[in-house]
């Protein structure tokens, strides 16, 4: 248990444990788990003996239900006690989701919102987008009309506010020293704002004819790449905040974007199902990628820059391998496919590499996570039971943890431990 | 002045009884709404008295009701709502309850009906298999959680902002603050607005809080008020619609139902009101939908002219068929033609029970039978005569698709053989089913098994089986719910898997299979990615485990007594066999909301065939039947009628019938290649015997399962054929014609026209006719004999004289149409 959540708000009605959670217990669990056959030195027979947990610590952690024993027992994610109730006895979705809520209230004996209820009528703060800062220590969270930045604690940290709408893309400059968030209002114009590290803000952008949906910085940190629903794609200059180029080819909204490490090309996925590859200085269309068979929701350069990696609404991962061996001012650069593989049960929402490029984490409307390995795109991890899809995804530096970020408001940070 | 004619009119509506409908409401929240209706009956003419009558409430701080009949609840408590109007009055109890719990609009029993009301989920929008522009619903809302993700979740949450309600996408656009290819849909004052709105500023949960998709109620059952009615000319009627939930609780969804007229001749519904207007004379109904539920209400209002009672008292009643016709005709004050003549009855029973026209022979003896019950024994003659098997093997040939084309000759030839077979036999029609569907083997020893081989793929004989056996296209539901039927596309992919496992193998012969049951497979849903539990339409489901052979299961929900369609069908495609017209139209369409023109008729003869199935049985009933023997000869009050049996409606004799009767009536055959000569054309069992009359005709193709496969349209390239073409000048002008025939026997010139006459029309040539032939006949021996004249060319002009009386008669409309 080595993840911790460190920010959630709830939207859920509050949930009462006397009324609401015990009865639940008392109907599945309290024949293996009460004073008289107390298995796993678990005992649910009340609030404070639930609150000292069982032989493998304890069961609730308030407002993290993804972290709990109990929740994860109860929907089949426990590996170390294995699914609970025992016997395959499935509960109701209604009463998982009836725990759930209650530990992400807080596991309170009482709850809270009957004491204070205006708390609870404040909308919440759904997360869009996220992004890790270079050095891992902070966390930049889209939502609507603002950035939260994480310090890495259990406290929210200072807000950047004063965007349009939705923030809907991140994107950290190389040092770190630059967050570029953007978003805008759909169907009226698109919006980006450029952010000093210390919370300063730099620079606002607007352009497009509808909202933006991705953000790119180049390596150099001097230009700024946008795409927006209006299908356009947008070169920035970012000291003089002039519009450069404007990259017209996409049939449909553009919903990726990224440039190659070295900063020479920028590769961009949409709704017209294509990915598309750009050669920056000159803003010409190098070639289209139209394997696909739905929209592409994300794009990404391997950090090596040789694999080009999409995803999207038709479930597949899709990997070509960069061919510029000889790159000669005339020599155009071209893809081959390199591995391709459906990889959820659903649309794909976000992909990222790992630092050293072996693998590929992805955030699927399946509602799972999962790693694969690049080299075969073999599945190394699945991470299930999300409670709600997450756009914003995104690899610590050092490759040890997701950072989550979904449209239930919840953030959270989970382990990436792979078997050798 | 206009509005005062109006009010002048209102204030005549006189009734005898009043009442309201429902007869008890119970409001169960703050924002519930309901419709009352106060309905007027005069000697079974009603009239809606809803926005005429006073209306009070005996307690308005608990529900109040306004002046066009709207009930509002207050507080928790019981009232009762009087309707009083020109000293007639009614009462019913209301009870209002959940006024003190909290209430959130539902996204599925709400918000959805909103989005369908206002057609953005319809087919030419957003429902679109491709959406529009980049947005796609589920056609009119029939896979809600799909929608609730592309609303809630889809392009990061693009068009609903919890965080902001008012600003949403789908609230800016469809108020038109930015610009709209719909147009404005939702006015920002309207409940419709604030049920969207509300609905996100909750949370734009997918179910109410506390409430599951998979525990929130749903919509079961839809009902209309009034179901059917009799109404004044001009009249206008409020319909009421409620829909029951699976809690049991009823709410009034007047307002979010779609409404569509079937006759707009005759009704006019206002989809934003319900309000029918009623213009024409007839019956007309008015087809609800809501939540993918659908109903419909018949609103009848009677011709204006009065007719003398005595021709409904003479109306020749023999049967059922008969008091159920006339107490239509009586309700719409429609005149009955008379009987038809004996000539009329005897063609038309010939053509329609065996393709064949009587002979002039059997013509002559049936007119001069004095028997009162002559008509009945003719009946009876036609039922045993074989030429009845080939009529009716050609019939349902045309419905199971028989053809070389996919078969070969021997699967055709093996697969007609078992129809033929089979009305010989006069199988009982749930026995012919279950012969196609229960059998293994090879095609060639059980014929029936060939409908396998037409049909491969579980979807094709999903498709096909419901067209043939029960009478509904059910193709729509393959990609999605069926947008007018109560269809769903897991009940149609549950349905294909019941096919999953039949297996087709060659056989020993060329052309020849073997059918059997394959141990494994499924029919995945498209969507799902899974096998669902194979199931009938609304049958029991069988587990996906289950090792019988599934067609079995089928077979036995197909022909099961309760499955109504299964007789629906079959009934109504004999019906039109005989009356050229469905009690439901097109014939082949005895869908639930596709209104019979006599529900009560068609209710009679269904129950009455699914006692044995008796095809033979049905089509005596029918033949015996004073409906069937009424003349076509339309009467001034009764001409504009088409569907209400008041008088036969002519049609024009099927393709091979009216080849046939060109044969019959030159006495010049017509030979089909590789057939023995003398076939008859109703005999081929092949449509993929060359014969450009029968194509110009209209013979079906029998490529896929349906009624308009086989037309019955005049075209341009028939009147040619008739005038200009070689079919009928050929048989004409054949050596061994019957104009040659009568030539050699020397048969008299008023012996000859009899002939002529009773062999083309069944009827003795009138005066005038036979004055006007005699005179041509007369000139003709004139023009050929003479002091110069050859012999021969006294012949040749009598022939050429009876060559063109016969062209003329047989081009007649009278021999064409069957009357």
């Amino acid at each position: 248990m080595i993840a911790l959540a460190f920010f959630f708000f709830a939207a859920a009605p509050p949930v009462d444990y006397a009324t609401q959670i015990q009865p639940l217990f008392e109907k599945y669990c309290l024949s293996c788990h009460c004073t008289n056959a107390t298995m796993g030195s678990l005992n649910l027979e009340s609030y404070a003996l639930l609150q000292k947990g069982g032989n493998n610590g304890p069961v609730v952690f308030p407002k993290d239900p993804a972290n709990s024993l109990l929740y994860r027992s109860i929907t089949g994610q426990a590996p170390e006690v294995g699914r609970m109730p025992m016997n395959n006895v499935l509960m109701a979705e209604a009463e998982t989701q009836l725990i759930h809520d209650w530990i992400a209230q807080g596991a309170l004996e009482k709850p809270a919102a009957l004491e204070k209820p205006a708390a609870l009528q404040k909308p919440p703060s759904r997360t869009y987008s996220l992004a890790i800062s270079p050095d891992g220590k902070t966390v930049a969270l889209g939502q609507y009309q603002k950035v939260l930045l994480q310090p890495g604690t259990t406290l929210p940290g200072p807000t950047l506010a004063g965007h349009a709408g939705i923030v809907r893309s991140l994107a950290w400059s190389k040092q770190g020293t630059l967050l570029a968030a953007a978003g805008g209002l759909p169907g009226r114009s698109g919006e980006i704002k450029v952010w000093r590290a210390d919370g300063e803000l730099l620079k606002t952008f607007t352009g497009h004819k509808d909202a933006i949906y991705a953000v790119a910085l180049s390596p150099d940190g001097r230009t700024l790449a946008s795409a927006s629903y209006d299908k356009l794609i947008k070169l920035w200059d970012l000291d003089s905040g002039q519009e450069i180029k404007t990259l017209k080819d996409h049939t449909d909204a553009v919903y990726a974007l990224a440039f190659s490490p070295d900063g020479r090309y920028l590769l961009s996925g949409a709704a017209d199902r294509t990915v598309k590859f750009w050669l920056v200085s000159s803003g010409e269309r190098l070639f289209t990628l139209s394997d696909a068979a739905d929209a592409i929701h994300t794009v990404a350069f391997s950090p090596d820059g040789q694999l080009l990696a999409a995803a999207g609404q038709d479930k597949f991962v899709r990997l070509w391998r960069l061919n510029t061996s000889t790159p000669t001012p005339t020599a155009t650069p071209s893809a081959t496919p390199a591995a391709t593989m459906i990889a959820h049960q659903d649309g794909i929402l976000a992909l990222r590499f790992t630092p050293d490029g072996r693998h590929l984490v992805t955030s699927s409307a399946d509602r799972t996570l999962k790693v694969f390995r690049t080299s075969d795109l073999k599945e190394m991890l699945l991470l299930p039971g999300q409670p709600d899809w997450a756009y914003g995804l995104d690899v610590s530096p050092d490759g040890r943890r997701i950072a989550v970020g979904r449209l239930d408001a919840s953030f959270a940070w989970l382990p990436l431990e792979l078997k050798p | 002045m206009k509005f005062l004619f109006a009010l002048i009119f209102a204030l005549q509506l006189s009734a005898a009884n009043l009442s309201i409908y429902p007869p008890q409401v119970t409001l169960h929240h703050i924002e519930a709404r309901h419709q009352l209706i106060a309905q007027g009956d005069d000697n079974g003419t009603q009239s809606d008295l809803t926005r005429l009558a006073r209306w009070t409430s005996s307690n308005p701080a608990v529900a109040s009701v306004d002046a066009a009949g709207k009930l509002t609840p207050l507080a928790n408590g019981e009232v009762t709502i009087e309707a009083t109007h020109n000293g007639l009055s009614a009462r019913i109890p209301v009870r209002v309850d959940g006024m003190d719990k909290p209430f959130s609009w539902s996204f599925r029993n709400h918000v959805v009906p909103v989005l369908s009301k206002r057609g953005c989920n319809q087919g030419a929008c957003h429902g679109a298999l491709a959406g529009k522009n980049g947005f796609k619903l589920t056609l009119r809302g029939y896979d809600p959680d799909l929608d609730h993700e592309v609303l809630t979740k889809q392009s990061q949450s693009r068009r609903i902002l919890v965080e902001d309600p008012e600003r949403s996408l789908l609230l800016e656009k469809a108020s038109f603050r930015i610009p709209h290819g719909g147009g404005q849909l939702l006015k920002k004052d309207s409940l419709e607005y604030r049920v969207v709105r509300d609905w996100i500023a909750a949370g734009a949960l997918p179910s109410p809080a506390n409430a599951s998709p998979a525990t929130e109620p749903e919509v079961v059952d839809i009902e209309v008020f009034p179901p059917s009615i009799r109404l004044a000319p001009n009249a206008e009627q409020q319909l009421l619609v409620r829909a029951k939930y699976s809690d049991g609780r009823w709410e009034d969804v007047t307002s979010w139902a779609k409404y569509t007229s079937n006759d707009e001749g005759i009704a006019q519904v206002d989809d934003a009101t319900a309000r029918v207007k009623l213009i024409g004379h007839g019956e007309a109904s008015v087809s609800v939908w809501y939540a993918s539920k659908v109903a419909y209400a018949r609103l009848a209002v009677p011709y204006a002219t009065p007719v003398d009672p005595q021709k409904f008292t003479s109306f020749p009643r023999r049967n059922y068929i008969d008091d159920l016709v006339l107490a239509k005709l009586r309700a719409l004050n429609l005149e009955p033609s008379p009987l038809a003549s004996d000539s009329m009855f005897l063609r038309r029973a010939y053509l329609d029970t065996i393709g064949a026209l009587p002979t002039a022979e059997e013509a002559e003896n049936f007119l001069a039978d004095p028997s009162p019950d002559k008509r009945a024994k003719l009946v009876d003659h036609l039922l045993a005569r074989d030429e009845f098997n080939d009529y009716w093997a050609n019939h349902w040939s045309d419905l199971l698709l028989v053809s070389s084309r996919k078969l070969g000759p021997l699967g055709m030839r093996s697969f007609y053989q078992w129809i033929r077979d089979s009305v010989a036999a006069n199988k009982p029609w749930d026995q012919f089913a279950r012969d196609i569907f229960t059998a293994s083997g090879s095609t060639r020893t059980h014929g029936a098994l060939n409908y396998f081989v037409l049909h491969k793929d579980p979807i094709d004989i999903t498709e096909n089986v419901t067209q043939t056996f029960l009478g509904q296209r059910l193709t729509c539901a393959r990609c999605h719910n069926h947008p007018l039927e109560k269809w769903t596309q897991k009940q149609y992919y549950q349905m294909a898997n019941l096919f999953a496992r039949v297996g087709v193998k060659n056989g020993e012969e060329p052309g020849e299979n073997y059918i059997f049951a394959k141990p494994a497979g499924d029919v995945l849903h498209p969507r799902l990615l899974r096998p669902l539990p194979p199931a009938p339409l609304d049958g029991q489901a069988l587990r996906l485990d289950d090792p019988s052979d599934r067609r079995h299961h089928f077979a036995q929900w197909l022909t099961s007594r309760d499955n109504a369609s299964f007789s629906r069908n079959l009934v109504n495609r004999v019906w039109g066999n005989f009356f050229g017209r469905g009690l439901t139209n097109p014939v082949d369409d005895v869908r639930a909301t596709n209104p019979a023109s006599n529900e009560e008729l068609f209710s009679a003869l269904v129950k009455d065939f699914s006692t044995d199935f008796d095809v033979r049985r049905l089509i005596r009933t029918i033949l015996l039947s004073g409906t069937y023997q009424l003349s076509s000869d339309p009467t001034p009050l009764n001409a504009a009628d088409t569907k209400f049996l008041s008088h036969y409606i002519p049609k024009r004799l099927p393709a091979e019938v009216l080849l046939d009767s060109f044969s019959q009536v030159t006495g010049s055959p017509t030979a089909f290649d590789a057939y023995p000569a003398g076939t008859r054309a109703i005999q081929l069992p092949d449509v993929q015997v060359k014969s450009e009359f029968l194509n110009i005709f209209g013979r079906p193709k029998r490529i896929v399962c349906d009624a308009g496969e086989r037309s019955s349209e005049p075209s341009v390239a028939q009147a040619l054929h008739i005038i200009n073409g070689e079919t009928l000048n050929q048989k004409l002008l054949a050596p061994q014609s019957v104009a040659a025939l009568y030539l050699k026997l020397g048969l008299s010139d008023t012996r000859t026209l009899e002939h002529i006459y009773l062999s083309a029309f069944s009827r003795f040539p009138t005066a005038e006719e036979k004055q006007r032939a005699q005179a041509m006949l007369t000139a003709a021996r004139q023009s050929g004999s003479g002091p110069s004249a050859l012999p021969s060319a006294l012949i040749e002009s009598r022939r050429q004289a009876l060559e063109d009386l016969l062209w003329a008669l047989l081009s007649s409309k009278e021999f064409l149409f069957n009357q």
